[in-house]
């Protein structure tokens, strides 16, 4: 009694072989997360020094550090999200907690979906011809961080309406039960319970824009400035944008300098992310329920 | 001339073309405990989220007749949702406690209706509240534990302390005790009738028995539809309709 037989054994194998299977592709998947950084650390890490981070470069981009476009990458991001964290996370709670859902509603959500999968190069000739031209901003700052800010919209409503979407329904019944106002419901219950997701939404889309070269490109980046901005209407240099140039447009920069730059890029990125993480476990460990 | 809490006037709902309640007339007594009963999806709930106009929130609804709560007519242009929501609470079928703490959710309502309240004044609503659903001797030293850890039946209690602060006139109970144990329905039950003394309840349930025990009148639903309305002793004893009976006797639903 009890013996598998033949068809069970069969079915056993082929249980085990499938799960071999998914746990495999997964670790190829986990494989060159690890295998960039360490790649770049590598072919990088010669490069790498305190005056890399902290001089301008010099002799046409072959020597010296990077440190104009770090500061320009920060201008670019802060400001982009500056714009985009207040009205993507305004829209999302308009559309999740205010819009019935009706023909005009599924228009809208179908226009974020759609936004989100535009090329980033389209993207950049948009802010060229509202931001740059037709708003007279010209080629800056403003201009650039705005095109980024328009690129990470559709992602930080898409995050914050997942996050809201995750807050029980029971709980703004029994809010709106006591006679809450759908403003008090989401100041007392919504917005508490759902701020880590939306932060770690926007906190992702900040490394996103840290990393766009492509919006950029028309929009506010030089090449090369010998000055560093001053206002939001200056050009500026990107970390992207000059991982890009100093790797195929000049010649005779040694071969560390790009994978360097390259590197400083994604530890950048890599700790903002970690804050989102980090941001999100605390607040998990700092409520009591 | 009696009193009563609830007149419904040709009354009918629909949600989107399906509609869910047909010309309901009848008058609710106050100070009393009313059971709906009725098959599932006989509008029994439906009718309830009326009476406080929660259900119009996703997807179109729309009504015709009128609903008086307290003589007033509760879809008149003039009517404050928040305002009829305070004096007519919800106690809904799985006890829904906010993710705050016992305390802060004792005071929730109080909180979002008053613009000046002392926190002396708060503690002793918590205090008065708590003690009117039993659960003050077991849980004054935990005031700031969460409600979600809270058991199911005192839960329950603390959806229903949650109400008081607000001093609701009406207490609408869609299921209290479907969520919960036998000891936890006759724990809800005793304080149900024990709450009459200060409101007027309408309870909403499955459970013949349940209604047999705690309720002074039963309201008798069917595909939206009202069969019979009585005191509940003599409509189960003696129901006039045939439906009802049927229903009774269990031979559906």
């Amino acid at each position: 009694m009890f013996k598998p037989s033949i068809h069970l054994l069969n079915k056993d194998i082929r249980e085990k072989n499938f799960k071999n299977i998914l746990s495999l592709v997964t670790f190829f998947l986990f494989l060159p997360a690890l295998g960039i950084i360490f790649w770049l650390f590598i072919k990088g890490y010669p490069a790498l020094s305190w005056d890399f981070l902290t001089q301008d470069p010099i002799n046409g981009m072959t020597a010296g550090g990077i440190f104009p476009t770090i500061i320009g990458t920060f201008w670019l991001v802060i400001i982009s999200v500056l714009v985009s964290c207040p009205m993507g996370v305004l829209a999302a709670l308009y559309l999740s907690e205010y819009a019935k859902d009706g023909k005009l509603t599924r228009i809208i959500r179908l226009a974020i979906l759609n936004l989100a999968g535009v090329p980033s190069i389209v993207h950049a000739l948009f802010g060229l011809g509202a931001f740059v031209l037709f708003m007279n901003m010209g080629t800056s700052i403003l201009a650039a961080s705005f095109t980024l800010a328009v690129m990470n919209l559709p992602v930080i409503i898409t995050s914050t309406l997942e996050s809201l979407k995750a807050v029980p329904h029971s709980y703004r019944e029994a809010s709106w039960n006591v006679g809450a106002s759908r403003l008090q419901t989401i100041r007392y219950i919504v917005l508490p319970n759902s701020y880590p997701g939306i932060l770690t939404g926007v906190v992702f889309a900040v490394g996103r824009s840290a990393g766009e070269t492509a919006a950029i490109l028309f929009t506010g980046v030089a090449f090369y400035l010998p000055f560093l901005p001053s206002t939001v209407f200056d050009q500026c240099m990107a970390l992207s944008m000059h991982l890009f140039t100093i790797s195929t447009q000049v010649v005779g920069v040694p071969e560390a300098y790009p994978f360097a730059t390259a590197l400083v890029l994604i530890l950048l990125i890599l700790s903002v992310n970690s804050i989102a993480v980090g941001l999100r476990t605390y607040f998990r460990v700092k409520r009591k329920w | 001339m009696r009193n009563y809490v609830v007149n419904t006037n040709e009354f009918s709902f629909w949600y989107g073309n399906f509609q869910a309640l047909k010309d309901l007339t009848f008058n609710i007594s106050a100070y009393k405990i009313t059971a709906l009963i009725g098959p599932s999806g006989c509008g029994k709930s439906t009718f309830l989220k009326c009476l406080n106009r929660i259900n119009e929130r996703g997807g179109e609804v729309s009504h015709d007749g009128s609903i008086q709560v307290f003589g007033h007519d509760i879809y008149h242009p003039t009517v404050a949702l928040s305002e009829l929501r305070r004096q007519v609470g919800m106690v809904f079928q799985k006890p829904n406690p906010l993710p705050l703490s016992i305390y802060e959710n004792v005071i929730f309502g109080a909180r979002t209706h008053m613009r000046k309240v002392t926190s002396k004044e708060l503690d002793q609503m918590v205090e008065t509240s708590l003690k009117r659903v039993g659960l003050w001797d077991d849980l004054k030293d935990q005031l700031g534990r969460s409600a979600l850890t809270l058991s199911l039946e005192k839960q329950q209690r603390l959806c229903i302390a949650r109400l008081l602060p607000l001093k609701p006139k009406l207490l609408l109970l869609d299921e209290p005790c479907s969520a919960l144990d036998p000891a936890g329905i006759e724990a809800i039950e005793t304080l149900i009738r024990d709450l009459k003394k200060d409101f007027s309840i309408l309870i909403v349930t499955h459970s013949m028995s349940q209604a047999k025990r705690v309720s002074d009148e039963t309201i008798f639903m069917y595909m939206g539809e009202l069969v019979e309305m009585g005191p509940t002793k003599e409509l189960f004893e003696t129901p006039t309709q045939p439906r009802t009976a049927a229903y009774i006797e269990g031979r559906f639903g």
